[in-house]
């Protein structure tokens, strides 16, 4: 290794052997000896201190609020997706099922509430409402 | 439990949607892909929402993690690392040394002065350097990464990465010398 070889790794490695590719630091430790070369790391060493005192500092709090952002923000994530995921996963099966009983609830509420109106009137009050929410029913019932 | 068990370990535990691994991932790792983030964009506000991204990532890709094939630093590195040289080129309401000024010491503390003022002048030189070459000496210098481990971190080869850290700190070089005079040159 030349004294130009050793300048060139140790301007792009710095000052610390131990940091250079693997197969340089055996020639490049038996150089390190050579005056010269001592004085190409000591120069390298000074840039590394320099870089190595500019790295940012981040505290343990900063990292504690990144943390308790992320969890909030999945949490809230979670959230959205999931209350139409449950609306949905109902089985399709169950669909005139839970129809059919929203209809005989209806029915025996409007039974209870208004017994004194006809059959035909009330039967079709139920299905308007359940089928049409446009037919003004409480109208007709005025 | 968890904490004995290694990044990889936990990262199987987090693809099944472990969310006590996830938060020791977060625990172990959250500062330094905070401190990476800030290295390369130069501004807090923006490291830390890197961080934060960085981990949501880390979360909803977990299942196309392979603990065999690769270490999780690594992975979580290349995260980080392509996360902030994108936010770098969206355009700045901030400059970048806005967040590397560093502290006055105290009074009459002549060194002191002299460490900030070399910090200062070292932050400045970064802020004005290439996002890349700014990765480059915050993987290798600030997070003390091997060359392999910093060259992996930005999907590089060993020699363009070998490369890319020589001009970053010929450029770190020539900058301080320029701001310091005579102490930039001093061993």
């Amino acid at each position: 290794m030349t004294l130009d070889e050793f300048r060139r790794l140790a301007e792009t490695w710095g000052g610390d052997i131990a940091r250079w590719p693997e197969p340089e630091r055996r020639e490049a430790e038996a150089l390190a000896r050579d005056p010269a070369a001592a004085a190409i790391l000591a120069e390298a060493s000074r840039l590394d201190r320099l870089a190595t005192r500019a790295a940012p500092e981040v505290s343990e709090r900063r990292a504690g609020d990144a943390m308790a952002a992320v969890t909030m923000r999945l949490a809230a994530e979670r959230q959205a997706t999931a209350t139409p995921q449950r609306l949905f996963a109902l089985p399709r099966w169950l669909a005139p099922a839970t129809a059919l009983a929203c209809a005989a609830v209806l029915g025996v509420f409007i039974g209870l509430v208004y017994p004194a109106i006809s059959p035909n009137v009330a039967e079709g009050l139920m299905f308007g409402a359940l089928l049409d929410d446009s037919i003004p029913f409480i109208t007709v019932l005025q | 439990m968890l904490e004995g068990a290694s990044d990889e370990e936990l990262m199987a535990l987090v693809a099944a949607g472990d969310q006590a691994a996830f938060r020791m991932l977060m625990t172990r790792h959250m500062r330094r892909a905070i401190r990476i983030a800030q290295g390369i964009v130069g501004v807090a506000a923006e490291a830390d929402d890197i961080g934060q991204e960085t981990f949501l990532r880390v979360w909803r890709a977990a299942q196309t993690f392979d603990g065999r094939r690769a270490r999780f630093t690594t992975w979580m590195h290349q995260i980080v690392v392509n996360l902030a040289i994108d936010r770098t080129r969206r355009p700045r309401t901030e400059p970048i040394e806005a967040a590397g000024e560093v502290a006055d010491p105290a009074p009459g503390a002549l060194t002191g002065l002299i460490d900030a003022e070399e910090t200062t002048a070292v932050r400045r030189a970064l802020a004005a350097m290439p996002e890349r070459q700014r990765a480059a000496i915050s993987l290798f210098h600030f997070e003390g990464l091997s060359g392999r481990d910093s060259a992996q971190a930005m999907q590089l080869s060993d020699k363009a990465f070998e490369s890319l850290l020589n001009r970053a700190r010929s450029a770190l070089r020539q900058t301080v010398e320029t701001m310091l005079g005579d102490r930039g040159r001093r061993p």
